[in-house]
């Protein structure tokens, strides 16, 4: 075994046993900042920090203390993403909403023609023209007291 | 008092803790139901923020000492409202957590000869 093993070894010895003993810490600190990225409210938050601090400190071993810590941010980390996700898309249909509306609005669109159907009869009014027929309709009603044929 | 969104297996099993736990007028904190339930604490966490949210169950700070360092406990505990709420659920979903259940420990042996037809006699 040469001197550099040795030293490796002495080395990965202390850095375990630092790691051991800073689990603890660490998982406190994890499990807190676990509970302000879960929760948006800052007073649930806050409650869910000290009670999470709680539970882990209540686990027995300092890695086991370190593995709940451990979960519990994953869950935070997940819920978090799953309510931007949401977001996103909530966003994403407001904006193909307002788009889809700027596109219908947009000036020298030619809308659908007006149709109106009866039987096999089918009449096409474009918008431009609706004025027209209305004005022709009122005209025939005034030269026809009788009323506009239906036909 | 709002209902529960959704009821998952979950929900069932921190339900069928707080009752039992309502039932013997003992308050539960959240490692014991994460504990009696064998769920992991992010799923059994869901579960009590939904039931906080419906005012099913009600939190208590745990009281410590001057002496007593640490971050504090908090005890759970089905409301006047969430009780009657959450056995009619588990009456419906889970007849069987309603149902007594035995203790364990010894029975007089005196007990179980009078159970013997002619009452041991």
């Amino acid at each position: 075994m040469s001197g550099i093993e040795i030293i490796l070894g002495i080395l990965l010895g202390l850095v375990v046993n630092e790691a051991c003993d800073i689990s603890p810490w660490l998982a406190g600190k994890l499990v807190k900042k676990a509970a302000h990225l879960k929760y948006r409210d800052p007073e649930r938050a806050a409650t869910r920090a000290e009670e999470l601090a709680a539970v882990v400190a209540e686990r027995p071993g300092k890695l086991f203390k370190l593995a709940t810590a451990m979960a519990f941010a994953a869950g935070a980390l997940v819920t978090r993403l799953a309510v931007l996700v949401q977001d996103l898309g909530n966003s994403l249909r407001l904006y193909a909403r307002s788009a889809q509306m700027l596109w219908w609005a947009r000036p020298g669109r030619r809308s659908p023609p007006i149709v109106i159907s009866k039987g096999t009869l089918e009449i096409r009014i474009e918008e431009a023209n609706v004025e027209q027929v209305v004005e022709i309709i009122r005209q025939l009603h005034e030269e026809r007291p009788g009323g506009v044929p239906t036909t | 008092m709002a209902g529960l969104e959704r009821i998952t297996q979950p929900t069932l099993d921190v339900l069928e803790v707080l009752v039992r736990a309502f039932d013997n007028n003992e308050q539960i904190h959240g490692w014991a139901i994460m504990k009696a339930t064998k769920r992991a604490g992010p799923t059994v966490y869901k579960v009590l923020d939904r039931l906080e949210d419906a005012r099913w169950i009600t939190g208590e700070w745990e009281e410590l000492g001057p002496d007593e360092p640490g971050p504090r406990r908090r005890f759970y505990r089905l409301t006047g409202e969430g009780a009657p709420a959450a056995r009619t659920l588990l009456s419906q979903r889970r007849p069987a957590a309603l149902q007594p259940r035995p203790a364990l420990g010894f029975t007089p042996i005196g007990r179980l000869v009078a159970l013997m037809p002619g009452g041991g006699r």
